[in-house]
């Protein structure tokens, strides 16, 4: 079983400003996307229906589960970005 | 130490045969098996489980330090099968344009593998006089 990524770590250092650091905790939008996924569905099944005869209808049902693992599979993905003097860094956890 | 090759060994010995044919013997059996992978060994081939992209500039410090799992690779190539045609033509006419002779439709899932399994021993280091070092390698 896999799982949508749970953290996002994010940190910008820019010189003469603050600096950003930030744990965001993707896991509490896990529920909003489950329900907008849910809410979706019939729309995209409707739309799938109409474009069927087209070719698109079965690319567009196929693209609901090759996304959501997309969004799985970022978990470990990380950019460090580091200049003379900034530095941005993205960790999905 | 095989069986046959023992007993082979054990024909030259007693004197059944002669150097020769036993050599003769032992080169046969040797073609019969041939060398086993390390799969047949019983030692699972370690696959990588990220793409590395290091980019350091010597003279400002600069670094860029990418790790992109193989599994995002994965999915992202499986993605673009989902493409409009019309979309895919013009991303290959623009990599075309670039020199980069690739076709996505070319992709099925074993030709992605296959194409995965060879980057795992992909490994490029390039590093200019100006100290400017760019290294690509999946760990």
């Amino acid at each position: 079983m896999i799982y949508p990524p749970s953290i996002l770590r994010i940190r910008i250092m820019e010189e003469g400003r603050k600096k950003i650091g930030l744990w965001f905790p993707l896991f509490l939008l896990w529920p909003f996307m489950l329900a907008i996924s849910i809410l979706l569905l019939p729309l995209v099944l409707i739309v799938s229906l109409i474009l069927w005869p087209s070719g698109r209808g079965k690319k567009i049902i196929l693209a609901f589960p090759l996304i959501f693992n997309l969004i799985c599979n970022m978990r470990g993905l990380r950019v460090d970005v580091r200049g003379a003097n900034d530095n941005v860094f993205v960790n999905f956890l | 130490m095989s069986k046959d090759r023992t007993q082979i060994l054990n024909m030259l010995a007693e004197g059944k045969i002669n150097v020769e044919q036993a050599e003769k013997l032992l080169n046969a059996i040797g073609e019969d098996s041939p060398e086993k992978t390390p799969e047949d060994k019983g030692i699972s081939r370690k696959l990588p489980k990220y793409l590395r992209v290091e980019v350091n500039d010597g003279n400002e410090g600069e670094q860029i330090n990418i790790r992109v799992p193989m599994a995002l690779l994965r999915a992202g190539i499986k993605l673009t099968s989902l493409l409009p045609d019309e979309a895919q033509g013009k991303i290959d006419g623009a990599l075309k344009e670039k020199g980069v002779n690739f076709d996505f439709n070319d992709i099925n899932p074993d030709s992605l593998e296959e194409l995965i399994d060879a980057l795992s021993e992909l490994s490029v280091d390039v590093e200019s006089n100006s100290g400017e070092k760019i290294r690509v390698y999946c760990e």
